[in-house]
């Protein structure tokens, strides 16, 4: 135990809900395929507590769309990544989805391949109820069917604040 | 427990000291400083060899009017360690405030849109004694009042070197 700290702050560590570095590819279609599912307990993020993922990819290089989605809530659920990559091989990203005081009142930033930067575009805001059970879901949807898209890791934190 | 891990490396966790996606507005009209977050830091919390590191979510007006955007280590008059004058919509943003081996020294990188760039700008430096309690503000100036300048979201950790 950190002696600076009392055992309220000590409480507050971030804990991996998730992470994996196998590689999972888009299947050879041009449908929105689920790459990762992570199951997020009813009640685990707090009101004021959030989730930051952090994901690595590879992809074709072409001017062919790549999107990328990080969907709170099943696949029906909102998108907090929303990238659509074309003539780029790469890509490391994070997002952080926090709880705005309630349990069903989420903020995010908006869609961007560079995860800190400042951009024009609007937050993303949902409404998903996350005192019940919901799931996190990273998938990938190509343009072209025969090109390539790989999740190769990701991370997923929960970051508590004191409940 | 993680039995791989002693309790020396246990100790070294990140810990989050404050978060809140509680949106917060600089006043109407107003264009002094607003503190939009004030967060204790108890005395010796940092150690030599630690670090801060500062995540915030910001929303303004999209314009030319700088709204300009700080987080203070010390206080309001303490030392700016972030320093972004934001035009655009919205901006993520990352600094780390890390103890140069003293409780008095601190380095971070220089005020930038998001935190992690390359820059022409020097490095952010400071003499804030954290051995005594300090406190670390994030605050908001609005060169144009009627506009709108809200942190919508703040995540504080500390970041132990024992």
């Amino acid at each position: 135990m950190n002696p600076r700290l009392n055992a309220a702050d000590q409480a507050n560590v971030p804990i991996i809900l998730a992470q994996s570095a196998v590689a999972v590819s888009c299947p050879v279609d041009t449908t929105e395929d689920v790459l990762a599912s992570i199951p997020i307990i009813g009640g685990i993020v707090g009101p004021h507590g959030s989730l930051r993922l952090t994901t690595l990819w590879t992809f074709t290089n072409s001017a062919n769309t790549k999107s990328l989605r990080a969907r709170l809530g099943g696949i029906g659920g909102t998108d907090y990544f929303g990238n659509v990559i074309t003539t780029q091989l790469s890509l490391r990203h994070q997002i952080q989805i926090f709880n705005r005081g309630a349990q069903n009142s989420q903020i995010g930033f908006t869609a961007s391949t560079q995860a800190f930067v400042s951009t024009a575009n609007a937050h993303i805001t949902s409404a998903v109820d996350l005192s019940l059970a919901t799931t996190l879901l990273i998938t990938g949807q190509k343009q072209v069917g025969a090109e390539a898209l790989t999740l190769e890791s990701y991370l997923l934190e929960l970051l508590s604040f004191g409940n | 427990m993680n039995p791989r891990l002693n309790a020396a490396d246990l100790a070294n966790s990140p810990i989050i000291l404050a978060q809140s996606g509680v949106a917060v507005s600089a006043a109407p009209n107003d264009t002094s400083i607003n503190v939009l977050a004030s967060i204790q830091l108890a005395a010796g919390i940092m150690g030599p060899h630690g670090g801060l590191r500062v995540t915030t979510l910001w929303t303004v007006t999209a314009s030319a009017n700088s709204k300009n955007l700080q987080v203070m280590l010390g206080g309001l008059g303490g030392s700016g360690l972030m320093g972004v004058g934001l035009t655009q919509a919205s901006m993520r943003h990352q600094l780390e405030i890390r103890n140069r081996g003293a409780m008095n020294s601190q380095v971070a990188f220089a005020g930038n849109q998001g935190g992690f760039t390359a820059t022409t700008g020097a490095n952010l430096v400071a003499a804030i004694d954290t051995s005594i309690a300090q406190t670390l503000l994030i605050t908001g100036q609005k060169v144009l009042g009627t506009e709108v300048l809200t942190l919508e979201a703040y995540l504080v950790e500390l970041l132990s070197s024992l």
